[in-house]
């Protein structure tokens, strides 16, 4: 199970990955319209943000599979194997509670969205549960990875990585 | 009083290794549910505060550094610099200055920059006899260069949670940048003058600086295109960010032919992690920040300091050490997407400008990350140069000090940040 919900989180970072590459076609795109065309279009802006909703939250579970969240590690790191194999799971825990309300809550906001047929209100008028719907899916795949992780502490704590990537 | 159970629980939250985003995220919802107000704010602010044109930018900004740097776009620049200012006295630090001030021009991360300058510019003082500590000093407070010389992705986040132009943002971050840039350049021609420790580049023939600086101007033609497209209304920068990013593809597969499509492939995915990475955080800080204002905590703060200070300038220097303090444990957009939604509501009521602020703040949370013993920044440099902590750290403290003298003359003439967005 733990390899699947880890192919799945790779998968989809690369979805999300090339996606953010889509989006800076788009952009340009529209620029090049505009500029040397002077026909800008009705899509370009409004469909760069929808994918970058999508790229983000379908992209979670792989930044938690390869730990680069940005996270204190300077109390942890004095810890034994058994100190950090708690506190890993204390954050793993603490990350289910919170996708498990982003899922319901956001499920709920959607199927409102279906219900009463709501949209964006620009000439594209795209259907609001499309993109509302990147928050209950984008955090169940983050719920999965988090029982994957959850599955891989037996083995023993995860190496001490440091702490993601500052700017 | 709930305003300091609240700061106590956000730091012995932090302690856990609780990652940052979730930390702001869960603190955030558990704040909603006990004050009764509904979880729906939850995804609904996890979803508007990334449903953001503005925000755009930061991927492709990323991508456009990140192509740049696999189509080994730094070393090109390093070396077309040092041609011309190499022979000078502490001329290949001035040429790491120049290169990371060019390079912040092209990146909005100062990890980006310090790297990918990093990655010659060290091997190459070190062989002409500069001491280790100072070089790896350099690029750690040269690599800062890349957040305030637009494009800065603090500076969109700051924008983005402030609700302030990014234009102007951007176009106020080029004066003090320049400044700071200068400062290190007059050090370091300074420190090589009085200490002797290098050996003196033989100056470069013109033809040779003829075909370095060649092979550089597409890249100076980029930072170009972007500062000039951003100055002059041409662009938004989500719009310049797009378009670096193309010119990026359009220089390094095209012209210079040097990116690789694995190259490019590992430029992607990288642009991804760090994009993702820093929206989790902003996502989280949006739940947070719905959160405290409920609660009304910003305006508390407010009238706290409106009657406890009641001047700007007090106000700044309190911020200033409240800021180094966390740059101990915080990396930069953590500190900025904690702080700016408390203090906003103050920074307004006293009277200081949003985007004078804005610049304060960035490059005092540059001299945070700096500064011994674990600011971040240093963790990069010390990972680049293969170095001891203790070596980074003792040449890291002359820069520390110049960017504080940055921080005073900022404070002193306002219009080193907003002569160029209001003036010119």
């Amino acid at each position: 199970m733990t390899k699947h919900a880890e192919a799945l989180a790779e998968f989809c970072g690369r979805l999300a990955a090339w996606t953010f590459v889509a989006i800076g076609g788009m952009v340009t795109f529209e620029v090049v319209m505009r500029y040397l065309f002077n026909a800008p279009t009705i899509w370009a802006e409004e469909l760069s943000r929808f994918a970058q909703i999508w790229a983000t939250y379908l992209a979670a579970a792989y930044v938690l599979r390869h730990r680069q969240l940005i996270r204190i590690n300077m109390v942890t790191r004095q810890l034994g194997s058994k100190g950090r194999c708690r506190a890993e799971a204390f954050s793993l825990l603490w990350i289910a509670v919170f996708s498990g309300v982003a899922i319901w809550y956001g499920t709920d906001i959607a199927l409102e969205s279906i219900r009463v047929g709501r949209a964006s209100s620009t000439m594209l008028a795209v259907p609001s549960w499309m993109t509302e719907f990147a928050i209950p899916v984008g955090f169940s795949l983050l719920l999965l990875q988090v029982a994957a992780e959850l599955l891989k502490l037996k083995h023993g704590p995860p190496p001490d990585d440091g702490h993601g990537e500052p700017l | 009083m709930s305003g300091l159970v609240i700061l106590a629980l956000l730091i012995g939250l932090m302690m856990t290794g609780l990652p940052i985003a979730f930390v702001l995220g869960g603190l955030g919802l558990g704040m909603l549910v006990v004050g009764g107000f509904s979880p729906l704010i939850v995804p609904q602010g996890l979803y508007s505060v990334i449903d953001n044109f503005i925000l755009l930018a930061v991927p492709l900004f990323l991508l456009m550094s990140n192509v740049m740097l696999k189509g080994g776009v730094g070393r090109d620049l390093f070396a077309a610099v040092q041609s011309w200012v190499g022979h000078w006295p502490g001329g290949l630090a001035v040429a790491t200055i120049v290169s990371c001030a060019i390079f912040a021009a092209i990146s909005g991360s100062s990890v980006a920059t310090a790297a990918t300058i990093g990655t010659v510019a060290i091997p190459e003082m070190i062989e002409r006899g500069y001491q280790r500590r100072f070089v790896l000093g350099l690029l750690a407070a040269g690599g800062t260069l890349g957040i305030l010389i637009p494009p800065s992705i603090p500076l969109i986040v700051y924008g983005v949670v402030t609700e302030e132009s990014i234009v102007s943002l951007f176009l106020a971050g080029i004066g003090p940048g320049l400044l700071l840039a200068g400062l290190f350049i007059v050090f370091s021609i300074g420190y090589a003058h009085f200490t002797k420790a290098f050996t003196p580049v033989p100056p470069a023939g013109w033809a040779e600086r003829r075909r370095l600086t060649l092979r550089t101007l597409p890249t100076l033609v980029i930072a170009g295109v972007i500062v000039v497209g951003l100055y002059s209304g041409a662009f938004t920068p989500t719009e310049a960010s797009g378009v670096g990013f193309a010119l990026a593809i359009l220089l390094t597969a095209g012209i210079l032919r040097t990116l690789t499509w694995q190259g490019f492939k590992a430029a992607v995915i990288d642009a991804m992690r760090t994009t993702v990475t820093i929206f989790l955080i902003v996502a989280g800080a949006k739940v947070f920040a719905k959160a405290i204002t409920l609660y009304r905590i910003p305006q508390d703060v407010s009238s706290l300091m409106a009657t406890a200070i009641g001047e700007p300038g007090t106000f700044i220097l309190v911020i200033c050490l409240v800021l180094l303090l966390m740059g101990f444990v915080l990396e930069a957009l953590s500190m900025l997407l904690i702080m700016m939604p408390v203090l906003l509501p103050t920074v307004l009521a006293l009277g200081i400008d949003p985007i004078w602020f804005g610049i304060l703040f960035v490059i005092m949370i540059e001299c945070a990350l700096i500064t011994p013993p674990v600011g971040l920044n240093l963790f990069v440099i010390q990972a680049v140069g293969k170095a001891p902590m203790g070596e980074v750290a003792a040449g890291v403290w002359p820069f520390i000090l110049l960017m504080l003298l940055t921080v005073v003359l900022i404070y002193v003439f306002p219009g080193l940040a907003l002569y160029i967005p209001f003036q010119l």
